[in-house]
């Protein structure tokens, strides 16, 4: 009965820890191999706390000193390991893991070799239990043992009830449309590695939290105890579970515990397998697991939990759109973005080569040109994606070269990608929820302290995505994954995306391209809306001549980096000699 | 005696260990550019092939030299079919850069808890005898070093002979170079991933060997000529087959001029301190950019 | 010489060409136009055998290759030049020449005499004989794909889009190269383009592609002859 005491409060405890785990490798998507080292830090961290710093009696303050040095030595390791070089992070936390240990042997505080033993017990005040202490209840006496297991089953759930929070928020929303491509999420304004690297403090808090816990449980911690086996052992459990699900989560360690208490109890009284065979065979046999579980079935048993959401029953009419004539307006005046005499090389090939552009509210600029003509590299200088060699580039007074795409999303100007990009892995109504501007719920902290503000906030971003979701005709789809719903789908989503974050500046990049001829005619109306109705400036990558000769008002001709004529549509594709050498006749075009 | 010579004997003792990652690494670099993996399971591969010397060797009686080609054998062997079993699967499935490191660790930890469980985690030695050796520069420096210096050097030589005479070699570069053209020019991928895990199973082999001759053989091994060679990969970088041997060797010669620096309790902080500080700061490695179309992550 | 019937391939479960059908005549060269997106490089990797074929036929000779596997494609006579990286960088220009002739290795003597020939056709890799595919320009570069795709003495050589990137000048040069493959050497080219009016020049035959249909298949002369025209068709 004690020993089944004993590896419940484990249990629980390791499950908080993967909760952590879940938080930065299922949500978080970071490929994170030095989990260990967050649970040694806490276990460390409030291990000397209750030892020497703080008189008997605190103990919930010494398991939140665990996770504040957790999440402090998180900080310490994501803000370098983090910065535009992601994709090493997987290195980086494993040589941290392989560096853990040694360091912690050699360093004087943590006990060296011998680790820091003689841990007072869990203690709330005035109760400092001794390892006799009972509390007799007429049938049944309540031991320490039981008192310990209850309090970390409680911490269990309020780890649970706090992540869930964390992985059904906007902020959680967030962070997975992070996980799948930061690069769209900085395009709709947002900070990309702030975003991992408050997962990740968070994350390792809450493993650091059970680190503490540990360290109460154990009452004692040394250097072999936070090795690579157990960051092996806590990634079999998040991955058996199901590393996006926060029932996964738990279940897994659960599990795991459960399969390897049955395998000691089948080889110890079972078989009579020697006792030191059984340690290394446990160790072998949850690496087979794991082999087994990412070969059969690699996304664990629970799958990602999506939020469902209804459709109102009142739907407010989208507007009927209307086509307007489109009356010529003269260039120049009542500009809103000029940029001029851009240049961008790449290696010695100059990608773009002193081409400019200028955009006014409610008018549709076509870009024409051959593939290599610099086109799309003209947005990606205007949207920041690439930082131009020369040239200006202004939205009103502001300048946008050498601004990181984020702030120039936040300024209101908005792009699209020519290979769509939209969040494969959240569904359609995330998509648009996620690039609404302006939600408090995207601020963890406010999560907790402003709820209800968060909750009204969440309520009418709602509405007004079902209402974008409308108008584009994706309602059907809403509860769908973006990976799942067809290509031009995906391509109508990209707009409608576009459209919720109401930039006053569109740069699609070919919004057509790939889209069935039949379906076109929907894509045109969209587009004209932005422009007419909306009164926004669009500027356009387009192939489709048919496109460009019913949607532009004027139509700039690029090649070799630079604008060689623009004009009305009428004046540019009737142009015989632009046209041959747009199909490749090479003869010689006076710009 | 000077400064000097007192650090001679830490710089023979840091090449020799430098070459002998280099093989590791090598074989780790290979599987990298060709398969688009870093590979663990390469611990595995070590373990077969030292406790093959040692079963062959102590248990069966072969001769040194046949327990030594027969242990290279096996290391051959077991490369591929860790490959044909294992790995084959999560290639053909795409299975990300994570999944497949992943697969690789509990591979290796498994094959080293397995034997620790049937042969315990005592030390064997193959060869009994003090080993002979010779005196270079005022350092001892034994038979096994020697050979060791030796076998990586003409391991090496031989690696590159292979890759840029043989036929095989060059359809192993050319799906490292650019797997799409190579099969738009008629190779099988599945048979140059066959040659490229033998070969590194060849050279994990001749880097175990000597190790076990000269220092005895228990499960845990395989874990520094493994994690060090990581680390020289992530040192030296990946740009050219030039470029992990670098790197290990700076590691060899780091790894035991710590110990003459620092206390030597020090040496694994100071290895992966290095690992971590040129990660952060140039994370193509000191020797060469990698290409970033070959990345997978 | 090579029958393409009804066919559909596509990403994941993105369906790109919706049943595409033409043929290709012995000796002749095929143009494929098309804009981005109209499904040109999936027709080549769907015909290469990178993508595979969701329903309809590919057959070489009345040979059906529609489950073939890549490599079984082009030891059937199948050559590819792709657009990207259409060469082995780090390796030299010998190896890549070896390379490209990789399913006739077994006879040395033809493999070598291809490459004779091959130079003959490009006599600037002979003075990059040596070195490393990287160094080179971008039109050396297409040269040298162009080559290798000569080197397994192919019956039909797919070129993707290789103008791209290069000078006028040297876009002349490889679109006379691609003719003289056809004379000299007498092989069938489906030569995939953005340069409509130098493919058409040379072409025997075209097809235009527009969002993974055929619109067009015919003679060359029969296209519009009003750019504007031809512009907007695609």
């Amino acid at each position: 009965m004690a020993y089944l005491i004993d590896v419940l409060t484990l249990t629980a405890i390791l499950a908080i820890a993967v909760h952590g785990y879940m938080l930065i490798k299922g949500l978080g998507g970071m490929l994170h191999l030095g989990h260990a080292v967050f649970y040694g830090i806490g276990a460390y961290a409030s291990a000397i706390m209750s030892t020497t710093l703080l008189p008997p009696g605190y103990f919930l303050v010494a398991v939140m000193a665990g996770a504040l040095a957790a999440g402090l030595g998180a900080l310490l390791i994501g803000w370098p390991a983090l910065q535009e070089r992601a994709r090493y992070f997987m290195i980086v936390t494993f040589s941290l893991q392989l560096i853990f240990v040694t360091l912690v042997i050699n360093l004087g505080f943590t006990g060296g070799p011998d680790g820091l033993s003689s841990i007072p017990r869990m203690s709330f005040g005035p109760w400092q239990p001794n390892r006799h202490w009972s509390l007799d209840l007429g049938l049944a006496a309540i031991g320490y043992p039981e008192i310990k297991l209850l309090v970390v089953l409680g911490f269990a759930a309020l780890s649970y009830w706090f992540c869930s929070r964390i992985v059904h928020s906007p902020y959680g929303r967030l962070i997975r449309a992070v996980r799948d491509d930061e690069r769209v999420a900085e395009a709709y304004g947002r900070d990309a590695m702030r975003a991992r690297l408050s997962i990740l403090l968070i994350g390792a808090a809450v493993t650091g939290m059970a680190g503490g816990l540990f360290a109460h449980h154990f009452n004692y911690v040394g250097p072999s105890q936070f090795g690579l086996d157990l960051t092996m052992l806590m990634l079999a459990m998040l991955i058996l579970g199901g590393q996006y699900s926060l029932a996964g989560a738990t279940f897994g360690a659960m599990l795991m515990v459960g399969l390897l208490e049955a395998l000691r109890f089948v080889l110890d009284d079972g078989l009579g397998v020697p006792f030191h065979m059984i340690a290394h065979l446990r160790q072998a046999i949850f690496s087979i697991i794991l082999i087994l579980i990412l070969a059969l079935r690699p996304r664990g048993l629970f799958p990602e939990t999506l939020a469902r959401y209804r459709r109102p029953a009142a739907m407010p009419r989208p507007e009927r759109l209307t086509r307007r004539d489109r009356a010529m307006e003269p260039p120049g005046g009542g500009e809103i973005l000029k940029a001029g005499g851009l240049i961008k090389h790449f290696g010695g090939l100059a990608a773009v080569d002193g081409a400019g552009l200028s955009l006014r509210p409610a008018l549709i600029v076509a870009i024409i040109g051959s593939n290599g003509a610099g086109k799309t590299t003209v947005f990606n200088l205007l949207s920041g994606f690439e930082r131009a060699d020369a040239g200006e580039a202004h939205l009103g007074a502001v300048s946008l070269l050498g601004r990181r795409p984020a702030e120039i999303a936040r300024l209101g100007v908005a792009r699209t990608f020519q290979d769509v990009r939209i969040w494969a892995r959240l569904t359609v109504i995330e998509n648009i929820l996620v690039s609404r501007r302006h939600q408090p719920g995207e601020n963890p902290a406010r999560l907790f302290l402003s709820p209800r503000r968060v909750a009204s906030a969440e309520r009418s971003n709602l509405e007004a995505a079902w209402v974008v979701l409308e108008r584009f005709g994706l309602a059907e789809k809403a509860n769908q994954l973006g990976s799942d719903v067809s290509y031009a789908q995906r391509k109508m989503l990209a707009l409608a995306r576009v459209c919720a974050f109401d930039p006053t500046v569109l740069l699609l990049d070919e919004p057509t391209s790939g889209v069935d001829p039949r379906r076109l005619d929907v894509f045109l109306d969209h587009i004209r809306a932005f422009a007419k109705a909306d009164q926004r400036a669009v500027c356009l990558i387009e192939h489709n001549m048919t496109v460009v000769r019913e949607l532009a008002d004027w139509v700039m001709y690029m090649d070799g980096g630079r604008v060689l004529a623009s004009g009305t549509p009428t004046d540019v594709l009737g142009d015989d000699v632009l046209m041959r050498r747009y199909l490749g006749h090479r003869d010689p075009v006076v710009a | 005696m000077s400064i000097f010579q007192s650090a001679l004997p830490f710089l023979a003792n840091g090449l020799s260990l430098g070459l002998s990652i280099a093989l590791v690494a090598l074989a780790m670099a290979l599987i990298w550019r060709v398969v688009g993996m870093i590979d663990f399971g390469l611990g595995a591969v070590y373990l077969v092939s030292a406790y093959a010397l040692l079963g062959l060797h102590t248990e069966l009686g072969f001769s040194l030299p046949l327990a030594i080609l027969g242990a290279l054998a096996c290391g051959i062997a077991a490369a591929i079919l860790i490959y044909g079993l294992v790995y084959r699967h999560f290639i053909s499935r795409n299975a990300p850069l994570f999944v497949m490191v992943l697969v690789g660790l509990s591979l290796f930890l498994a094959g080293e808890n397995l034997l620790g469980a049937a042969l315990s985690s005592q030390k064997f030695y193959v060869i009994d005898a003090q080993l002979p050796g010779v005196d270079v520069l005022g350092t001892r420096l034994n038979v096994a070093q020697l050979g060791k210096m030796a076998v990586s050097l003409a391991a090496l030589a031989g690696i590159a002979y292979f890759c840029l005479r043989t036929a095989p070699g060059t359809m192993i570069l050319a799906v490292a170079d650019n797997k799409r053209l190579a099969l738009g020019v008629g190779i099988y991928v599945d048979h140059a991933y066959v040659w490229t895990f033998g070969l590194a199973g060849l050279m994990v082999s001749a880097a175990a060997i000597p190790d076990v001759a000269e220092s005895g053989v228990d499960p845990y091994v395989a874990l520094n000529p493994v994690l060090l060679a990581l680390a020289a990969i992530i040192i030296g970088g990946l740009g050219s087959f030039r470029a992990p041997v670098l790197g290990a060797v700076l590691l060899g010669l780091a790894f035991h001029l710590a110990v003459w620096l620092f206390p030597a309790s020090w040496q694994e902080v100071i290895a992966y301190g290095l690992v971590v500080v040129v990660l952060i700061a140039r994370p193509q490695g000191l020797f060469g950019a990698l290409h970033a179309a070959r990345e997978r992550a | 010489m090579l029958r393409v019937t009804d066919l559909v391939t596509g990403y994941h479960s993105d369906p790109i060409l919706h049943g595409v059908s033409f043929g290709l005549q012995a000796g002749s060269i095929l143009a494929v136009l098309g804009h981005n997106g109209a499904g040109k490089s999936s027709l080549v990797r769907a015909l290469v055998g990178l993508l595979p074929v969701w329903s309809g036929h590919i057959a070489i000779n009345g040979r059906d290759l529609t489950t073939a596997s890549s490599a079984g494609r082009i030891r059937a006579g199948l050559a590819v030049s792709f657009q990207d990286d259409p060469v082995f960088p780090t390796l030299s220009v010998q190896t890549n020449l070896l390379l490209g002739g990789f399913v006739r290795w077994h006879n040395r003597d033809l493999v070598g005499e291809r490459c004779e020939r091959v130079l003959e056709l490009f006599p600037r890799l002979r003075q990059r004989y040596r070195q490393p595919a990287y160094v080179m320009s971008g039109g050396e570069r297409r040269m040298l794909s162009i080559g290798m795709a000569l080197m397994s003495d192919p019956r039909i050589i797919i070129l993707d889009e290789p103008s791209t990137g290069l000078s006028p000048g040297m876009t002349e040069h490889v679109f006379d190269t691609i003719a003289a493959i056809r004379d000299e050497f007498g092989k069938s080219v489906i030569l995939v383009e953005q340069n409509v009016r130098q493919a058409l020049e040379r072409a025997d035959r075209a097809i235009v592609l527009k969002t993974g249909g055929i619109v067009f298949d015919g003679e060359p002369g029969d296209l519009a002859q009003d750019s504007t025209e031809l512009v907007l068709m695609f």
